[in-house]
Formats: C-alpha cells, sequence, structure tokens
C-alpha cells in the first residue's frame, strides 16, 4: 500500500530537494521561519551549517546573515505564489543558538546546547538536550523535553506539555492540556494547567520552590524516600490525600493542609479549585505516571512511510495552492484575485499539514494494528 | 441612504480610477448621504497627509564609514552554495537586551497594531474604533505580569496586575479574535475556542466562589492563574491571526 | 573633498563605476537621505533601516558597473532600495511584532523627527505600528507615489491583493490617528 501511496504522490507532485553546507563564521544564532511543514534541528562537531530541505519546485530557501554575520536567517520563499510545506533537516554546531518559527509546523531539536526558542501555532515540538534559556509556545501541540537544562518556559493552549529527566527551572502553563514533569531534578518548578492534570514525579532540592496548580484536574505529587521538603496544599472543593506520613490519610476541601519530610528543606505548594490533591510516596498505587509521550516528530520509521508522509504534504500543499488559485480564477476581477491568492496561501498551508497528520496517524494505526490483532 | 458606497470605491475614487459612469453616481450619491461624505473626507485626509510627508530622511549616524569598510572587504566573500547569501551589519545592543525578558513577561500591544489585527478582514467594528479614538494620544494597552518565580514562595508568587488594564488587555485580545477568526484555519480555531471556554469557566467557578469568600487568597491566586494562563490563550490567538494578515 | 554640488551626478556616477571611492562617497552623501527615508518608513525600525541603507550601497556598489545609465541613476537606484527591503522578510518578525510597545513607537516617532524635522509624528509612527506587508505597500504607494500595477510586480502579489492591502493599510492609519 505504501508503495502505491508513493507512486501515486510522486506522481502528482514536484518535490525539490535543496542540500546546501555554509560556513557557521561569527554566526551564533540560526533562526528559521516557515509557515507549514517540519523543522528538524540536530548537531555535529563541524563549524559549519547543513540545510536540507524538501520542498515544491516553486519554492525556493533563503539564507541570510544578519547583524554582522552574528546570526544566520532561513527562510522558505517561493517564486510566485505562497511558500508552502518546507521540511527541513539542519545540523548545527552544539552551541549555536535557535529561533525556531513556525506555523503549521512541527519542530525537532536533538542534542543543541544553545538558547532555544520555538515557536507554532499547529504543531508539536519536541525539545532533547538543550542549555540555557528554552522557551517553547504552541497553540495547538504538544511540548516534549528532555535532557534539558536551564530556565525552561513553556506554554501550550490546548495540548500537553511533557518534562523529562531535566533540571534547572521549569515553568509550564497549559489550558486544556496536562502537564507531567518526570524524573527531573529542578530547583524551582511553577505550573499550571486549568483543565489537565498535574503530575510531578523528580527531587526536591535544597532552598528550591515548587508550585503546581490546577482548576479541575488533579495535582500528583510523587515524593522519594530521601525527599525533605515541607508541603502546603490547599483545595477550594475537591480533597487532598496523602500517604508522606504511612497510612493514606483524605482530607477534605476548604482549608490548608502541611505535610513535612525528610525535616523540611524545600517549599512545595499545590492549589486546585475542584482538583483533588495527592502527595504520593514514590511506589505507592497511582504515583506512575500517567501518559507515555508519543514522539511528535517520527523517528525509526518505515522510511517508505516517512516518504509518503512526507509526499503528502507537498501533495497537500500543491493541491491547495492549486484549487485556491483556480477559484479565484473562476471569480471574477479584484475579489477574485485577492481570493484566490488568500485561498491558495490558506489551503496550501492547511492543507499539506492535514494531509501530513491524518497519514501518520494512519501509518501509526497500520503499525499497531498487526501486534493487536495476534493479542 | 441604502446603498452606500463601498470602501473599494472609495479607495477608487481617491486613486482616480473610476469610470466615468462610476463616478457620477457616486457623486450624485455624496450629494445626498452625509455618511459616505465624511467617510470619503477622512479618508481623502489621511491620504493626503500620507502624499504630503517629507520623502527624505538624515540617517542618525554616519553610515559611510560601515559601507566603506564593506566595500573593501566586499570581493572574497563566498559562503553557502546553492543558496542567496547577504552579510548584514550589526544591529544595536540594546536591541538584543530588550527582547531579554527574564522576570517580567510583558504583553505589550499598540491599538494600532490591535486595530490592525482587528482589521483582518477589512472590517472595523465600532468597538474598536471607539477604543482607537477614547484611547487618545499615544494608545497602548500594556500589562505586565510579574511572574515572580523569584525567592519568597508564595508570597512573591502573587501577581501582581491592574485590572482595568486586564480587562482592556483581555478585551482588546478577544476583540481581535472576534473580528480576525476568519483568518484561522477552522481546526486552529476550534482549539483556541476549546481552550478559552476551559479557562473561561474555571474563572466564571472562582470569581462565584470570590462572591461568597472575597478575601480568600487561595481564590484570588487562582483567578490570577487561571486569568494569567487566558491571557497566554489569546496572546498566542492574536499572534497567529497577526501572521495571517 | 572636491566633490561640490555641481559636480553632476552622471559624472559621480561614471567616476564610481570605474572605482573612485571617493566619487562614490559622493553619492553616498547625494542620495542616502531619501534612501533612508523609504527604509525607514518602510521597516518602521530605525536600527534596521539603517543596516538597509548600508546593504543598498554595497549592493550599489557592487551592481554599479552593470548599471548602464538608460535611466536615471536615482531611479535606478531608488528601485534597488525598494527592492531590497521588500527582501527583507524580516525587519519585524512576529515575535518582534508583538513585543513592539507604546515606547518602541514612541522612541520611533522622536527618530523619525529628528530624521524628518519636518514631519507629522502621529502620522509616522502610525505607519510604523501597521503590520510589515501593509505598511510597504502603503509606503510605496501613497508617499513613494507607485502605481498599483508597479507595486504588484514589484511585490510579486497579484494586483488585486495589493489594492485589497494598501486599501486596509489606510483604513487603519485613519483609525490610528483617531
Amino acid at each position: 500500500m505504501n508503495g502505491l501511496v508513493i507512486g501515486a504522490l510522486a506522481a502528482l507532485t514536484m518535490v525539490q530537494q535543496t542540500d546546501t553546507i555554509l560556513e557557521v563564521g561569527d554566526a551564533e544564532r540560526l533562526s528559521v521561519e516557515t509557515a507549514g511543514g517540519s523543522i528538524e534541528v540536530t548537531v555535529w562537531d563541524e563549524e559549519r551549517i547543513r540545510v536540507v530541505a524538501e520542498h515544491s519546485t516553486r519554492t525556493y530557501i533563503e539564507i541570510v546573515r544578519r547583524r554582522d554575520g552574528r546570526e544566520i536567517d532561513i527562510e522558505p520563499e517561493a517564486r510566485r505564489g505562497p511558500a508552502n510545506i518546507v521540511d527541513f533537516k539542519i545540523t548545527i554546531p552544539r552551541r549555536m543558538a535557535l529561533s525556531l518559527d513556525g506555523q503549521y509546523t512541527d519542530i525537532r531539536v536533538q542534542g543543541a546546547d544553545g538558547e532555544i526558542d520555538a515557536e507554532t501555532v499547529r504543531g508539536d515540538v519536541e525539545i532533547i538536550g538543550g542549555r540555557g534559556t528554552i522557551k517553547v509556545e504552541s497553540s495547538m501541540g504538544a511540548i516534549y523535553v528532555e535532557g534539558a537544562d536551564g530556565t525552561i518556559e513553556l506554554e501550550s493552549s490546548a495540548s500537553d506539555i511533557h518534562v523529562a529527566r531535566s533540571s534547572g527551572e521549569i515553568y509550564a502553563e497549559s489550558a486544556g492540556g496536562s502537564i507531567i514533569l518526570e524524573d527531573v531534578r529542578p530547583r524551582a518548578v511553577d505550573v499550571g494547567s486549568t483543565g489537565g492534570r498535574v503530575h510531578y514525579d523528580g527531587t526536591f532540592e535544597p532552598g528550591g520552590s515548587y508550585f503546581f496548580g490546577s482548576h479541575g484536574g488533579s495535582v500528583t505529587i510523587v515524593v522519594g524516600e530521601d525527599a525533605r521538603a515541607s508541603f502546603n496544599v490547599a483545595t477550594v472543593h475537591g480533597s487532598v490525600m496523602s500517604n508522606l506520613r504511612g497510612e493514606a490519610e483524605s482530607f477534605r476541601g476548604g482549608e490548608r493542609h502541611s505535610f513535612e519530610v525528610g525535616g523540611g528543606g524545600a517549599v512545595v505548594e499545590a492549589e486546585t479549585f475542584g482538583g483533588r490533591i495527592r502527595l504520593l510516596r514514590r511506589g505507592s498505587e497511582g504515583s506512575q505516571s500517567p501518559v507515555r509521550r508519543r514522539s511528535p516528530v517520527r523517528d525509526g520509521d518505515d522510511e517508505a512511510v516517512a516518504e509518503a508522509i512526507a509526499l503528502s504534504s507537498h501533495l497537500g500543499a500543491e493541491l491547495g495552492a492549486q484549487v485556491g488559485g483556480e477559484l479565484g480564477a473562476q471569480l471574477s476581477g479584484e475579489l477574485g484575485a485577492r481570493l484566490g491568492d488568500e485561498l491558495a496561501q490558506r489551503l496550501s498551508v492547511g492543507l499539506g499539514y492535514r494531509l501530513r497528520a491524518e497519514l501518520s496517524q494512519l501509518s501509526e494505526l497500520d503499525s499497531k494494528t498487526p501486534a493487536t490483532i495476534r493479542r | 441612504m441604502s446603498d452606500h458606497i463601498s470602501r473599494e470605491r472609495m479607495h477608487e475614487a481617491m486613486d482616480g480610477a473610476l469610470s466615468s459612469s462610476e463616478r457620477a453616481r457616486i457623486e450624485s450619491h455624496l450629494a445626498t448621504c452625509d455618511v459616505c461624505r465624511n467617510e470619503l473626507a477622512r479618508l481623502s485626509e489621511v491620504v493626503a497627509d500620507l502624499r504630503a510627508l517629507p520623502r527624505s530622511a538624515t540617517p542618525p549616524d554616519d553610515l559611510w564609514s560601515g559601507i566603506r569598510a564593506r566595500v573593501r572587504a566586499a570581493g572574497q566573500e563566498a559562503a553557502g552554495e546553492g543558496a542567496t547569501v547577504l552579510e548584514l551589519p550589526a544591529r544595536a545592543a540594546t536591541d538584543v537586551a530588550a527582547r531579554e525578558r527574564s522576570a517580567v513577561r510583558g504583553v505589550r500591544l499598540t491599538v494600532v497594531q490591535l486595530a490592525a489585527a482587528a482589521a483582518a478582514v477589512a472590517l472595523i467594528t465600532a468597538g474598536t474604533m471607539k477604543l482607537a479614538m477614547d484611547a487618545g494620544a499615544p494608545a497602548s494597552l500594556e500589562v505586565a505580569i510579574e511572574d515572580a518565580a523569584a525567592p519568597g514562595g508564595a508570597a512573591a508568587r502573587a501577581v501582581s496586575f491592574e485590572e482595568g488594564r486586564y480587562v482592556d488587555m483581555i478585551d482588546e485580545l478577544e476583540q481581535i479574535l472576534v473580528e480576525g477568526r476568519t483568518v484561522l484555519a477552522p481546526e486552529t480555531l476550534v482549539t483556541i475556542e476549546a481552550s478559552l471556554s476551559t479557562v473561561d469557566a474555571a474563572i466564571d467557578e472562582i470569581e462565584t466562589a470570590l462572591t461568597q469568600d472575597p478575601a480568600s487568597d487561595l481564590l484570588l491566586r487562582l483567578l490570577t492563574t487561571h486569568r494569567n494562563t487566558k491571557l497566554g490563550v489569546l496572546q498566542r490567538a492574536a499572534g497567529a491571526i497577526q501572521t495571517e494578515i | 573633498m572636491n566633490t561640490g554640488p555641481a559636480e553632476s551626478m552622471e559624472a559621480l556616477v561614471r567616476a564610481a563605476q570605474q572605482g573612485d571611492m571617493e566619487a562614490f562617497e559622493a553619492l553616498y552623501r547625494k542620495t542616502s537621505d531619501r534612501v533612508y527615508a523609504v527604509c525607514l518608513r518602510m521597516s518602521g525600525d530605525t536600527d534596521r533601516a539603517t543596516e538597509l541603507v548600508q546593504d543598498v550601497f554595497v549592493r550599489v556598489w557592487q551592481k554599479l558597473p552593470g548599471f548602464r545609465g538608460d535611466s536615471q541613476f536615482t531611479t535606478w537606484l531608488h528601485r534597488l532600495t525598494v527592492n531590497l527591503v521588500l527582501q527583507d522578510r524580516r525587519s519585524r518578525g512576529r515575535r518582534e511584532a508583538r513585543e513592539v510597545g507604546t515606547a518602541d513607537l514612541e522612541r520611533y516617532g522622536r527618530a523619525a523627527r529628528r530624521a524628518m524635522p519636518g514631519t507629522r509624528i502621529d502620522l509616522e509612527r502610525a505607519i510604523a505600528g501597521l503590520p510589515d506587508k501593509a505598511r510597504r505597500v502603503l509606503v510605496l504607494r501613497d508617499i513613494e507615489g507607485y502605481k498599483y500595477d508597479e507595486i504588484a510586480r514589484m511585490t510579486g502579489v497579484s494586483l488585486g491583493t495589493v489594492k485589497a492591502q494598501i486599501h486596509r493599510a489606510r483604513g487603519l492609519v485613519k483609525v490610528a490617528l483617531g
């Protein structure tokens, strides 16, 4: 089936690859701005940057040095019409700072040690590694950070935020999604979810401060045997459950409750409106992390599937541009031209992204099905 | 008057791009319609003002030495195959500093920009117009939310903002969303609205609880947290709208 | 420097084409104010504008040997400036746009007044506060006097879109002026 898909897509789409290597020179920061597709950044030991990009033949990649060469900017441009879906694979020296900005864009960074600033509207973001300031914002996508150390600021409007094996300071905020911090060693935490739950499993450093908030979702704090911290929790209408003092204890909402383990140390606070607050010894029932992460950008995939997915987005983009243009042409005059442009832009990026997302899901189902059936 | 002159026609009239019959039609309409006459007058005034602006400006510094240096250094520049690579000069250091915001997360949008975002569909509501006018001279709404993760724990966490300004800011951002919503992809809009209704429901519940127990610092803090979240959601939505227009 | 105002533009251009740096400097002195005004208004950003002016003249130096004089040097320079600014997609990207506050616009207004003593600060601020695309086409049409179809060609956007953008930009300026 995959071969068929690729054949059909390849016949319809003109995909082009840009592959270029440039010297880093004085550049300290790499900035990528794109409408749709994906940005994948990895590192190597060379003082050069390699930019591989897959895009339609209408699109070309512009690379510009700025600020006396201290910054390199990468941006797709179109010879005519909107620049649409581009899949970037970029390799940089480890120390370089990154600014990655997209709309319908999945972003993945692996191994970079510089400051990272990633922003997307509809796409997932995955950051593996990272030192210094790591700032991620996504309106609709999930955020996953692993192995980072620094000031980590994550915001998602609708999706989950997941941080694993990281340290430093962690700030996270999600309106609709859950926030999960797992195997972390931060010295400061401030996370809040409105609609989702909050789960913390990590250390409490001496003098550190930790705040967890939720409205209706539960807040679960997993506490290790050797932890030294004082817990101060409050809920308006929810309940509090703790097994820190051995036996499980439950309390109604409305008042503040304090617990101390190991003679104090760190200050831990949790507050909810209606959600349950649970303070659990590590290993006790319910202390397991609630969800497994799902990598937003697929790796180690069947190459054919990956290729089909990439092609699908380009096809969607081309189709979108074409349909938009034709629709516009059918309408007359100025209104037609304007509508055509807008439609082409909107459809090309939107359709490309949607096709990609749907195909990704299909292929995932595909690879899961046999296992399920066998059971 | 039932059939006002469309905005597009007005602009065309100012550009002298109307056929004589259209012009005649418009002129006869203008003779009897105050609304269109005023609108056209205001627009023409703007265009006339723009056309009257000076067209030369003295650069703040002497840029020549930088140009000469680059011109001399040019020639042996070769970077990146298959890509356009331009070498551009340094940007003022203050710019970098300005972007480095640490403890204070500021949301700053000018009315011009708000109006700009709001007018994505070339439709400006009376509300926006009123806002722009009421706001007076250098109109701006500014909310600085101090994200005090710094020492001091709970006390320092208390988020400070001016109630009035917060409400204004939220109103304006919501207005942007209302008027710019059509530029967003439908799924994006659905998600944003779902996030907002989650936050709004939470805020409502807390506000109701506050009427029973107005002094509860727990409620106040929760309220602040979710308002902050709402601001973030709206801010990202406005950002998404802005990139589309 | 021996290049007084009497020295003709054509003579300076010819000398600069031969690599005469003094002549090139004289050309810069004669024309940089015009170039700066275009860069300043189209970018809405004083820092970026000074960078752009430098870029323009570096580009002029590189392209000068190919300038054949079948159009006026000033026309050629103007077009080159506009094209370069139009290529500058990031004069104020999304991230920065969100952070431009009153303070920035006020600072911009003051800088614009220093650069153009006769100008109207409120109008300059209103222009600077426009979205990138809207600002650029508005400046090209209503200040620099290009025709709609010329702007469409330069920006690579359809005529209808250019018109719509300009109309919208005028409306926004009107609103901003209150």
